[in-house]
């Protein structure tokens, strides 16, 4: 008996150890005819981020997107607020990558910092722990961090900027069947899916599904099948795989699976006319790691810097000074810091039903794909992605939608 | 076919966890105590290889020779400065204070390393052999061969010198070890030091086959660790060996048969079941029969 609570205790200590314009508002765009009476001298802003443990990177990208935001702000004399400057005080905390303490904090920041808004963390798990606490206090909250739509069931005070992760198979889908309009890939294409087993994987599943159903004579999905997070052997799932006979390899997976399963299908002699790992591929460690093993790999994201245009191009211009490189989180961590400041400008102060319906109800200007973000009644974009493809001399090209393309995908993928 | 593969894998699989497992296993042996810490001297092992391998190019198998040694001298002063101190003290107590040591050591590789994903990929990283249908990844026969190396070389330690003896006998009977003239202190400190070594040599391998951040992958590879020492019977090195390939096995037949979602939960069903049927593990039923 004592073997067995010493050895029980051991795992639960293991367990526990392992979770448009581009420029701030503030001095150009007045706010709305609201009287200026109730406007603070100072709005206190909150955050929760994963500033250490796993989601640390993002986190930390997160955190420099806001900080220069509300910097820029302040140094302008602060946010013009019914003609009014207001500073921003932007309070942030380190949720270290676990889900329950950034409900914690996020709690904390509202009862007893008592922030008048809230902006949003990273990570689908913890920002759906987030948005249940904010939900519950009736607190506005800008998330830019997580995509799962089952982060916005029965949600009504928070709104994302990321669309969701069915969104994201549906791209692809309409991607591949201009490859199938192009005679470059088969009717009906047959596909092989592995997805991690999540909320997220799940969806990604249903995307694929639902464009299945929609047009069974383009798609047909011969295995489907989801494995566990942080796997060590992926040579069982892809002998399984290797016996369906896809012509497309559709895979939903974080990072370091993604690692391991691709290393893995390479040493298996596994091939595909079409491969993606849904919104990875395009990361640094992960090119940095596979090299040519990840060439012609597509990816769905929410955001590149590779998309053309001047938005884009000026955000990339101010966001130098941090020295981060122009990921998707730093984009939508900008992003995210301009709605809810522009929303307290039209809402004339921090009046917090006023500011949710105005979130709620404008049509937010972006150089997100799409330029405009729109939430939806669960408070979830619907934007469409922006598809890129790894190619062989170490960089990617962006190949959806065409209007943003960069060069021309390579599909089917060359077979070595 | 695919049962044979699975079969293949299952082995391949097994070298992996029993390295990452024997350390575990001598340390409970000797000291008593779940090194809860593993998983962090594992993920250190790791980040110090992909150091040395970013400075010099050495093979993650070469960094092992370094790798060992700077870890017993680690795992020497953990022992001498923390475990012994609260030895004596309820078995709650080790376990909080590893959990520490844990924590501090995550947090600390998340400092210095940060976040991010990272990954060691020698030349042959997807050289395979074949055998007719079946393949054999480079990597993952490196990482089993050198299980096995670290298996037969731990036995004859164990079996073959005055201080593996020791340790033997330190794991079953401390006081009569005393009154044998054994220095305990010093033989605990250096088992220790050695499971702790073991512990780092398998951060090393291990990443020939993961990439690998401060808390993944290796806090789930833990979790097989206890199943397979529990499986093993706590104290035997064969018994460890033999349970990494019982539960590898298991899991890659559920897999192949089944689903790959229900690969974790084979092993920590196991983990139950062995504990209430088989508290003594394999090697307690090896014995009763006479195997062993």
């Amino acid at each position: 008996m004592r073997r067995l609570a010493i050895v029980a205790l051991a795992a639960i200590f293991t367990v526990a150890a392992c979770g448009g314009s581009t420029t701030p508002p503030s001095s150009g765009a007045p706010g709305s005819a609201a009287p200026a009476a109730n406007v603070p001298d100072t709005i206190k802003l909150g955050a929760s981020l994963p500033l250490t443990g796993a989601d640390s990177t993002p986190g930390k990208f997160m955190k420099d997107a806001y900080e220069l935001y509300i910097k820029q702000l302040n140094d302008a004399g602060g946010l013009v607020v019914s003609g009014k400057k207001v500073k921003i005080d932007l309070r942030i905390e380190d949720n270290k990558s676990d889900a329950a303490t950034s409900g914690q904090l996020i709690e904390k920041l509202i009862t007893q910092d008592n922030v008048d808004l809230m902006l949003g963390g990273y990570n689908t798990t913890t920002v759906a722990q987030e948005v249940k606490v904010v939900n519950r206090l009736k607190m506005p909250y800008v998330g830019g961090g997580g995509a799962s739509s089952s982060i916005y069931v029965d949600n009504q005070w928070a709104v994302g900027i990321l669309a969701s992760i069915e969104k994201l198979a549906l791209t692809q889908m309409e991607f591949i069947k201009t490859q199938q309009d192009a005679a470059k890939l088969p009717k009906p294409l047959k596909i092989a899916v592995a997805y991690e087993n999540s909320s997220h994987g799940k969806e990604f599943l249903a995307g694929i599904k639902q464009a299945e159903t929609a047009s069974p004579d383009r798609f047909k999905v011969v295995f489907s099948e989801t494995f566990d997070l942080a796997g060590k052997d992926y040579t069982s799932l892809l002998n399984k795989v290797k016996d369906a006979n896809a012509d497309a390899y559709m895979v939903d997976a974080r990072v370091n699976d993604y690692i391991t399963m691709q290393t893995q299908y390479k040493q298996l002699g596994m091939y595909h006319l079409y491969e993606t790992f849904g919104p990875r591929g395009a990361e640094k460690a992960a090119r940095d790691a596979l090299k040519a093993s990840s060439d012609y790999i597509v990816a769905a994201a929410w955001f590149d810097s590779l998309m053309p245009g001047d938005s884009v191009k000026k955000w990339l211009d101010t966001i130098k000074v941090t020295g981060d490189s122009p990921e998707w989180y730093l984009a939508s961590g900008w992003e995210v810091a301009r709605i809810l400041t522009g929303a307290i400008q039209k809402a004339g102060g921090v009046d917090k039903q006023k500011v949710r319906d105005i979130v709620f109800n404008t049509t937010w200007d972006t150089f997100f794909p799409g330029g405009s973000f729109k939430f939806g009644k669960n408070g979830q974009v619907d934007n469409d992605y922006v598809m890129t493809q790894n190619t062989p001399d170490g960089n990617r090209i962006i190949i959806w939608p065409k209007d943003l393309a960069t060069g021309t995908a390579t599909v089917p993928i060359p077979k070595k | 076919m695919r049962l044979v593969e699975a079969l293949i894998s299952a082995l391949m699989v097994a070298g992996l966890y029993a390295t990452m497992s024997y350390g575990l296993a001598l340390i409970y042996g000797v000291r008593k105590v779940i090194n809860i810490a593993n998983a962090g001297t594992m993920t250190l092992g790791a980040f110090v290889t992909l150091l040395i391998w970013q400075a010099t190019g050495l093979d993650p198998l070469l960094c092992v020779f370094i790798v060992g040694p700077l870890f017993f001298f680690v795992g020497a002063l953990i022992e001498v400065f923390l475990v012994r101190r609260v030895a004596a003290q309820a078995p709650i107590i080790s376990l909080l204070l590893l959990f520490g040591v844990l924590l501090v050591i995550q947090a600390a590789t998340s400092l210095v390393f940060g976040g991010d994903v990272r990954s060691v990929r020698p030349a042959y990283i997807e050289s395979v052999v074949k055998l007719g249908d079946i393949t054999l990844a480079y990597n993952r026969l490196a990482v089993f061969f050198s299980g096995l190396v670290i298996l037969v070389g731990l036995e004859l330690f164990l079996r073959n010198t005055f201080l593996g003896r020791a340790i033997r006998a330190l794991a079953q009977d401390v006081e009569a070890c005393q009154l044998a003239g054994i220095d305990t202190k010093r033989v605990s400190m250096i088992a220790f030091g050695i499971g702790t070594a073991l512990s780092g040599a398998a951060g090393c391998l291990l990443t020939l086959v993961f990439a690998f951040d401060p808390t993944n992958p290796f806090g789930v590879l833990q979790l097989k660790s206890f199943t397979i020492i529990v499986l093993g019977g706590l104290e035997s090195v064969v018994g460890v060996a033999f349970a990494s390939f019982v539960l590898a096995l298991a899991e890659n037949v559920t897999v192949t048969l089944w689903k790959a979602q229900l690969e974790n939960l084979v092993s920590f069903v196991l983990l139950v079941v062995v504990l209430v049927v088989m508290p003594g593990g394999l090697a307690a039923l090896l014995r009763r029969r006479g195997v062993a």
